[in-house]
């Protein structure tokens, strides 16, 4: 049962999918349900024997393209309604010890295009107004399966931080006829200290504001808007500064770094964003290796984030880790 | 808007509960193994194109 239940402090909606308490949690090795079906084994997820790349309806979903109606009545201040909208899971890889980091360098392209296809076919529904595509990665942020993967939820509306970035940006481009992310990556060059691995056609830096240690961002140097209007030199450049990016991470404390990780891009609800930039934003819930950032009191109850080290610090710690540039990448691959 | 070459061959496949599955293969010249699963119905072949 999922339904979207109002919040009139907040003015947001909460998707309650009492189902998702049932899903699968941790299982071992040979019962992964994200494995291909070995001959006489057990009939996981994806019915074959072998695959590429791998996208599928979520069992578990927070939103179905059918919803069944609200359990409750919907009243003035608590208003509700059917939660309708997609929840896809992406297999990256049928290896199950794989990680994005790991992969190589082609198959992190074959992956930007599957997002590209999705964003594009969710985006055409006419009850879709955001596709939001993510990866949790790590027990420290909940994963419940290890095997290589990552989720889109097609919203039915546009999510609140996305409508309050959107609302900032739109705000910025009518003062200063200008994108406010594009404003933001010229101060960065400019100061140069928070910028943490760069690519041709991309960047990734830990933001002035950063709310996490190794929060980073990572976007492309010129304005896009969304990943519909990548060319096929950008995917290529994006696979190299992401890979980059994740080597430092895992290089960082010697172990598969755990992340959240979300793709932000225009809205799919039929206006025009040409204020908005494209970007990632990885959220690592690691402060050390042995020490995990929580949002308690203060991020929790009051929504201000308290961040314990300065962002010019931890991209130079990231900095001179791992590949230095995009040649070291390529090299990885040898 | 180019259209590019194709670059993935992406096959929709709809499961027993209703749910599909896709499958995007970057080697359309690779032959999958298919393992017979009651009810899996393919319901749609389409080659994916890249718009640039």
């Amino acid at each position: 049962m999922s339904e979207l239940r109002w919040h009139p402090f907040l003015e947001e909606w909460v998707i309650t999918a009492t189902h998702r308490q049932e899903r699968t949690f941790l299982p071992p090795k040979d019962y992964c349900p994200l494995c291909p079906t070995k001959p006489g084994g057990f009939p996981t997820e994806v019915p074959r024997e072998d695959y590429d790349i791998v996208v599928f309806e979520n069992k578990f979903p927070s939103f179905r393209s059918n919803p069944s109606q609200p359990v409750v009545e919907a009243t003035t201040v608590s208003p509700v309604k059917p939660a309708q909208g997609i929840c896809e899971v992406v297999l990256y890889s049928s290896e199950h010890s794989a990680t994005l980091t790991t992969m190589p360098l082609t198959r992190i392209r074959n992956l930007l295009l599957v997002w590209q296809d999705r964003y594009r076919e969710l985006s055409a529904l006419d009850f879709i107004k955001y596709v939001l595509i993510f990866e949790n990665k790590g027990e420290a942020v909940g994963v419940t399966l290890h095997h290589p993967h990552g989720q889109i939820y097609a919203f039915p509306f546009v999510p609140p931080k996305i409508e309050k970035e959107l609302d900032a940006s739109a705000k910025y481009y009518q003062n200063n006829k200008q994108c406010l992310f594009c404003a933001t990556l010229e101060e960065e060059y400019r100061d140069g200290r928070r910028i943490v691995f760069e690519g041709e056609k991309f960047v990734a830096f830990i933001p002035f504001f950063a709310r996490y240690p190794y929060e980073t961002y990572l976007a492309p140097k010129k304005h896009r808007a969304s990943m519909n209007e990548f060319i096929a030199e950008d995917l290529d450049d994006l696979a190299l500064t992401l890979k980059g990016l994740l080597v430092k991470y895992d290089s960082l404390f010697n172990l598969s770094f755990p992340y959240i990780m979300v793709i932000h891009q225009a809205p799919t609800d039929g206006k025009d964003y040409p204020d908005y930039h494209f970007h990632f934003e990885f959220y690592p819930p690691l402060r050390a290796a042995s020490k995990l950032k929580y949002l308690a009191g203060c991020e929790s109850g009051a929504g201000n984030y308290i961040n314990d080290t300065l962002a010019e610090e931890k991209a130079a710690e990231l900095r001179e880790i791992g590949p230095k540039n995009i040649r070291e990448v390529l090299a990885l691959e040898k | 808007m180019q259209q590019a070459k194709i670059d993935f061959k992406k096959e929709k496949v709809l499961m027993p509960d209703g749910r599909y599955l896709l499958f995007f293969d970057f080697n359309p010249n690779a032959k999958d193994q298919v393992i017979p699963k009651a009810n899996s119905i393919q319901i749609e072949e389409s080659e994916g194109t890249k718009d640039v």
